[in-house]
């Protein structure tokens, strides 16, 4: 079958977004804020051993302020990531139409 | 995976630097020599540090209730090996780190060994492996790429276990704390990335062929066998 691979994805992802829809009653009828990330969570297991942060990035750059403004600099990351994956491919789509049909 | 500025204790955060750090100037040294020889790879090159950024941005939902980003190391693994890989891995490590908090300057270095020395070494050297025994392309790209995401992960607790070992059973109960939080929020993540990427493959074999062979990921004979199964 062509696309085969193709399918076998599809339906993973939407197995997968099932899961999460299915997680995600579970989660809220517990009441608790759930989907904190998994990074956040290493670092308040360690808080709750009574581990203190010895340095912070706003020490010498910069948190982002709010959720908006570091949801824009991961979309800009996003973006920049995107843009180049989707050049790089049409270019070489357009050189392998052109290389078959000259016209 | 990433480990949050200020988690690591003196002196991990200074180990991991020095070992990741002879490993990324190996790979800016490759790179050079790469792309001196051959600047048609270019292009591939943006692609693979583009899925880099594109992957690491997105943060999923996983069964454990909490969320967790993919690696998206694996297409620059396996096409140009782990210690380029490691050079573009370092780039987005340090753009997260400067610009959006997320890691920091100390822990870099541990950072840029899970996600991008350690996860792409392992995936690397799976492929090529199973590539000899002449295992089926696509179900090898998968398992280089699971691996490439599920390593990350073990490797960010096993960082974390060393720095911070449990007062009641020590270095093991805490690793297994770890890979509690990490690795199973992970397990489903890396599959969805290793199809993700085994659809990716198949487009480049489509369109440019050629830069798999001139990279040798894959042979001749083999591409003409993986050309032949994608038209069926």
């Amino acid at each position: 079958m062509k696309y085969k691979l193709e399918i076998i994805t599809v339906i993973a992802i939407i197995i997968f977004i099932g899961i999460f829809l299915y997680t995600d009653t579970l989660v809220q009828a517990t009441g608790e804020e759930g989907w904190g990330g998994s990074d956040g969570l290493g670092s308040e297991m360690l808080e709750a051993q009574g581990y203190e942060q010895w340095i912070d990035n706003s020490d010498y750059t910069f948190t982002p302020p709010s959720g908006e403004i570091e949801s824009c600099l991961f979309a800009l990351q996003a973006v920049f990531g995107g843009l180049l994956i989707g050049w790089v491919f049409g270019s070489w789509y357009t050189e392998r139409r052109l290389k078959k049909n000259p016209n | 995976m990433h480990i949050m500025e200020g988690f690591l204790p003196s002196p991990w955060w200074q180990i991991w630097w020095i070992l990741a750090l002879p490993c990324i100037i190996y790979g800016f040294y490759k790179l050079r020599s790469i792309l001196k020889e051959n600047r048609e790879l270019l292009p591939l090159l943006g692609v693979a540090g583009g899925f880099i950024f594109v992957l690491s941005a997105l943060k999923l939902p996983s069964v454990t209730g909490s969320c967790s980003h993919p690696t998206g190391t694996a297409l620059s693994a396996i096409t140009f090996g782990p210690w380029i890989t490691a050079v573009l891995g370092f780039i987005v490590l340090l753009f997260q780190a400067l610009f959006i908090a997320h890691g920091g300057i100390t822990t870099l270095g541990a950072n840029a060994m899970s996600m991008a020395i350690v996860g792409p070494v392992v995936g690397y050297y799976v492929y090529k492996g199973l590539d000899k025994i002449n295992f089926n392309f696509f179900a090898n790209v998968f398992i280089a790429a699971f691996l490439c995401d599920i390593v990350t992960y073990c490797v960010t607790s096993l960082e974390l276990a060393l720095a911070f070992p449990a007062t009641a059973g020590g270095f093991v109960a805490s690793f297994g704390a770890f890979l509690g939080v990490f690795a199973l929020t992970q397990l489903p993540l890396a599959i969805i990335e290793g199809l993700v990427f085994v659809v990716i493959f198949k487009y480049i074999i489509m369109l440019k062929p050629e830069l798999l062979i001139k990279l040798k990921v894959l042979s001749e004979e083999k591409m003409k066998k993986v050309q032949g199964e994608i038209e069926e």
